[in-house]
């Protein structure tokens, strides 16, 4: 029976291709779609999951609270971790990274400046699993000056050396001693790294003492990834819930001097890439669950649309079906099993489909792992789980699309068929139309999601940061590099015609700032307060562009100004009650242990609001204040047009300093850029997908209105005999189609209005969508989009009509 | 008596009024009338198609006219087999297979089905295009597999609604010729009819008009 059936199926489908190919290309591209937002999803939650202790690993983060503030940070203090061990029984072990920035050593004569560098604890092997190639994990860190290296890296400097016991010279000429090798770190991992230090290294140059510091103090300083590793049956509510006498002991010392609260919040590694939790700093890159959300959402649509297409082609075609329906009921089917035939084809069609979208995926892997910041490999396609979530949507299509056809085709009776009663399918036309209207909801909803992510998009990276941004060359670690030389080294620069500008400071404006707990003036007294600040030197506002609103600039010609004088911009001085007379406020910046201060004086100007980090974050109280050191970062302002020879100029000038390293530059603008790098994503993928859903939503109305269009040859013809014209033709096949579009809108809106105003308000800064549902910025997208599918259902349409009207009309009436 | 009633939202129509008779096993019955007089409602009740609206019908001693559509495919498929004027042939399906497809809805073991395709394409002399589809045959060939497909099942009754409708002359009166050795081997015929010649070859004429039976004409005594 089963094969009478795939038989009947598959002859079918040949005799009738329009429709199959339509239908193919239709389900393959919905079941593409599916199984590249699979990989994407089973990726993102697959982070970490390959250490086998994963279920005990949790990472420490920082949550401090500051007169009231809250601040979260990713790292956490570096004694913190140990003395968790030490006071809780429920720690089994711990281990710390610390990062090192950039890592340079010398081997062989050539020179090496790293970055995913980390110092780690000789401990770190026990809790996280790393396959090792040479060298033995109990000891691999336990000695100062030792080196674990990844893989690839072993590689590019030993070549096909053994690299056991060979040693790097570090940048002061410390030997540090390769002790193992491991195979690279999986992609999977939301903390990755190309070596690690021991952190026996730190505690060899700084003393035991000083490593193992559990003062009050030293709780208060997060410079460290920490990690611990529970013990079988231990919980982080049963250290949380026992935490006060740890509290009282170890943090409240220094924390009531300022003012202060710290509690530990314990994140299972399982979500340390794949939660953002608000306002976490210095984390790690994550992933976005709401975008997981949303991909996977719109990958469902463009399936049911896929299946609304098979739906609705196959019903409308049911009467040259009802025939053979009838025929088989009188020779004795039940519904069953006519049931049981059409879901075969639709099965079918689905498993063909299924075949083309999975070849499909591995041609088209590169360009997805491109556009999804992915290195997915084509043969994990056929890993088990893969398959089986395959072969679950292709059963949940062939199910889904066959079975209302199915249903609806058993259920004709033979007599009505058999009888040529049933000359169209005219009960069922509203549902067809309904499903129509349904696809193009969803394409219109996709074409205003697409619009507004365009636009938010351009918001965010055209939006006035407050300081000009363009043509700056940043170029750091400069004191680590040159020494006491970098004012030198400025002086040097500025010969050049083409450098417009030179300007110093410690950090980078919109890259990084410090949070200094310091004390501000307020009702009389003097409060403690952590405050964003930059330290710089007299040139850095200027040269930024950075408007002072009120007071003054920094002035190097009055001696009070290196440190006493402080700028701070206008949201310090709303937040802090300062509006109406900011001027001359005290500030004690850089509060010490023992109560007194490195800088006692005064606000001299107050600057208009910049964005010191990505947009994505409100502005917040910020400051400037004259440093003492020599500055670590340049920022060099480059005459337009002159980027590379410049570029070259400041290279070769920094040669002549004899750094002990390369020079370490970027330009803030592309650094900027890669702060939006999500949201340009985002944008893509939802061009790509719009696209998709529209073109699968014509697929369907070019399958449906060709055959609307041949039922109605002899209609057309008589038309055409009595008088009518092409265009009234036209007219007649398109405006069913057409009002279904115009329908859909109705529901596209108020969805598209809801679904991206919610989006919209995870951003500080955002466009006006949304904000008001009849102003024009709201309208528009809208507009845009309703139009934009009509016009595309004309010409999907509009084609074949026009065939349609310009045929002779003696052909379609000749075999009356 | 049977009667049936058709209802739409604004026309009541009554197909068949208070008609009543019997058919015996191997007789062969004509029904004639002019178009709409209810000849092909008839037929739909006897081949349990469709139910009255009002009436009693005994099937083999049994009362069907109240049976749900799953019971009356039940007892059609291995009872009844049909011979229609347009042959009503799949044409997804080669000759073999339409002849087939019966006894795929009996469930019948592979083997069994196979021997008895085999017999019933021989026996309407059509093995030589098994494989052939509908639409590579002549109108005669077609309705010889239709036939054949009628009666794989060995069924009980054959109801044939005007058989020869779409027919020549000589593919008519081959068709008929066929039929009549049906009766002949013991199969209960039933036939709508147009053509009065067709309509001699059965035992007994039934006039319908308007839903009624006018006059029943026994042509031969069996």
């Amino acid at each position: 029976m089963f094969t009478n059936f795939l038989v009947s199926a598959y002859r079918n489908l040949m005799r009738n291709r329009t429709f199959t190919i339509v239908n193919i290309l239709g389900l393959s591209i919905g079941i593409l779609s599916s199984i590249l937002v699979l990989l994407y999803v089973t990726d993102e939650l697959a982070f970490d999951k390959h250490h086998s202790k994963h279920h005990r690993i949790y990472r420490i983060i920082s949550n401090f609270h500051i007169n009231g503030k809250q601040d979260l940070f990713a790292v956490s203090a570096h004694s913190l971790a140990p003395t968790l061990k030490q006071e809780f029984t429920d720690v089994e072990e711990f281990v710390r990274f610390i990062p090192t920035d950039n890592f340079f050593f010398r081997y062989n004569g050539a020179d090496f400046n790293e970055e995913e560098f980390f110092f780690a604890d000789s401990s770190m092997f026990k809790i996280f699993d790393h396959e090792f190639l040479l060298g033995n994990p109990e000891d691999a860190l336990n000695n100062p000056y030792s080196i674990v290296i990844t893989e690839t890296l072993a590689k590019r400097i030993f070549g096909n050396t053994n690299p056991i016991g060979q040693v790097l010279q570090g940048m002061q000429n410390e030997p540090f001693t390769i002790t193992a090798v491991i195979k690279d770190v999986p992609r999977r991992s939301h903390f990755r790294f190309s070596a690690l230090v021991s952190t026996a290294t730190i505690r060899e140059q700084i003393g035991i003492e000083r490593f193992n510091d559990n003062t009050s103090a030293s709780f208060w300083n997060v410079n460290t990834y920490s990690y611990i590793l529970l013990r079988k049956g231990g919980s982080t509510e049963s250290i949380l819930s026992n935490f006060e006498p740890f509290n009282e002991k170890y943090i409240v010392p220094v924390g009531k001097a300022i003012n202060g609260e710290f509690t530990p919040i314990f994140q299972p590694l399982k979500e340390t890439h794949f939660t953002k939790i608000e306002g976490l700093q210095g984390d790690f890159p994550v992933g976005n669950h709401s975008y997981l959300f949303i991909f996977s959402f719109v990958a469902l649509f463009i399936l049911i649309i896929a299946c609304i297409n098979y739906m609705n082609m196959a019903t409308a075609r049911s009467t040259k079906r009802a025939r053979e329906v009838g025929i088989r009921k009188v020779i004795g089917a039940t519904q069953g099993q006519i049931v049981r035939q059409f879901i075969s084809e639709s099965f079918l069609l689905s498993i063909i489909a299924a075949l083309i979208a999975l070849a499909s995926s591995a041609l088209i892997m590169p360009w997805f792992n491109h556009l999804a910041d992915k290195q997915i490999l084509v043969c994990e396609l056929f890993k088990p789980s893969y398959l089986l979530g395959i072969i679950f949507i292709t059963l949940f299509v062939g199910l889904v699309a066959g079975s209302y056809p199915a249903f609806y085709l058993s259920s004709f009776s033979p007599v009505v068929v058999l009888k040529g009663i049933m000359n169209k399918a005219k009960g069922k036309v509203g549902l067809r139309k309904l499903l129509v209207v349904f696809q193009f909801t969803i394409s219109i909803l996709m074409i205003i999601a697409t619009l507004v992510v365009s636009q938010q998009q351009s918001y965010i990276r055209n939006k006035d940061m407050g300081f000009d941004k363009e043509n700056l060359l940043i170029v750091s670690d400069l004191d680590t590099i040159i020494g006491k030389r970098v004012n030198s080294f400025k002086q040097e620069l500025l010969r050049n015609p083409n450098i417009l500008g030179v300007a110093g400071s410690q950090q980078v404006l919109g890259i990084s700032n410090s949070k200094i707990v310091s004390r501000i003036e307020q009702d009389g007294e003097m409060k403690e307060v952590a405050l964003n600040l930059i330290g710089c030197d007299f040139d850095y506002l200027k040269l930024l562009g950075v408007k002072i609103d009120q007071g003054r600039h920094f002035d190097p010609t009055m001696n009070t100004d290196s440190t006493q004088a402080f700028i701070i911009n206008e949201t310090f001085a709303k937040f802090y009650g300062w509006s109406d007379e900011p001027m001359g406020k005290r500030i004690q910046f850089g509060l010490r242990l023992d109560g007194t201060v490195r800088n006692d004086g005064r606000v001299i100007g107050v600057a208009r609001d910049f964005h010191f980090t990505s947009i994505h974050n409100p502005i917040e109280p910020f400051m400037f204040i004259i440093s003492p050191r020599e500055p670590n970062v340049l920022t060099i302002k480059i005459k337009p047009g002159t980027v590379n020879e410049t570029l070259d100029f400041v290279k070769k000038k920094f040669d002549e300093f004899k750094a002990t390293r390369d020079l370490n530059y970027y330009f803030l603008e592309q650094e900027l850029e890669d702060l939006y790098r999500a949201e340009q994503k985002l944008g893509w993928l939802f061009r790509v997908f719009s696209v998709v859903t529209i073109f699968i939503s014509c697929l369907g109305l070019l399958g449906l209105s060709s055959f609307i269009t041949e039922q109605r040859t002899k209609e057309i013809g008589i038309r055409k005999v009595l008088g009518g014209t092409s265009v009234n033709i036209i007219i007649l096949l398109t405006k069913q189609f057409l009002s279904l579009v115009l329908a859909a809108n109705i529901f596209a809106w108020p969805l598209a209005y809801f679904a991206m105003q919610r989006w919209l308000q995870g951003f500080s800064y955002r466009i006006a969508f949304a904000q008001s549902p009849f102003s024009w910025q709201t309208l528009l997208p809208m507009l845009f989009s309703g139009i934009l599918a009509l016009l595309i259902a004309f010409i999907t349409v509009g084609l074949l009509s026009w065939r349609a009207a310009e045929a002779n009309p003696a052909g379609s009436l000749k075999y009356e | 008596m049977l009667s049936k009633v058709f209802r739409t939202d604004e026309v009541e129509t009554t197909a068949l009024n208070n008609v009543s008779f019997e058919v015996s096993t191997a007789e062969f019955v004509a029904i004639m009338g002019p178009s709409g007089c209810g000849k092909s409602t008839l037929l739909n009740i006897i081949g349990l198609l469709d139910n009255p609206t009002s009436g009693e019908f005994f099937f083999n001693g049994t009362e069907v006219s109240k049976f749900k559509e799953k019971q009356r495919t039940n007892l059609r498929k291995s009872n009844i087999g049909f011979v229609f004027q347009s042959f009503n042939l799949i044409d997804e399906l080669t000759v073999y297979e339409n002849v087939e497809l019966p006894l795929l809805y009996q469930n019948m073991p592979s083997s069994e089905r196979k021997k008895r395709v085999e017999v019933a394409l021989e026996r309407m002399k059509i093995s030589h295009r098994k494989k052939h589809f509908p639409q590579q045959l002549s109108g005669g060939q077609q309705q010889r597999v239709a036939i054949a497909r009628a009666v794989v099942g060995n069924p009980k009754l054959i109801l044939a609604d005007e058989p020869t409708g779409n027919l020549d002359s000589a593919n008519g009166e081959e068709v008929m010729g066929l039929l009549s050795e049906l009766n002949r081997d013991g199969t209960t015929i039933v036939m709508v009819t147009h053509s009065p010649s067709d309509a001699e070859k059965a035992h007994r004429i039934i006039q319908l008009f308007d839903g009624h039976i006018v006059t029943e004409n026994i042509k031969k005594l069996l």
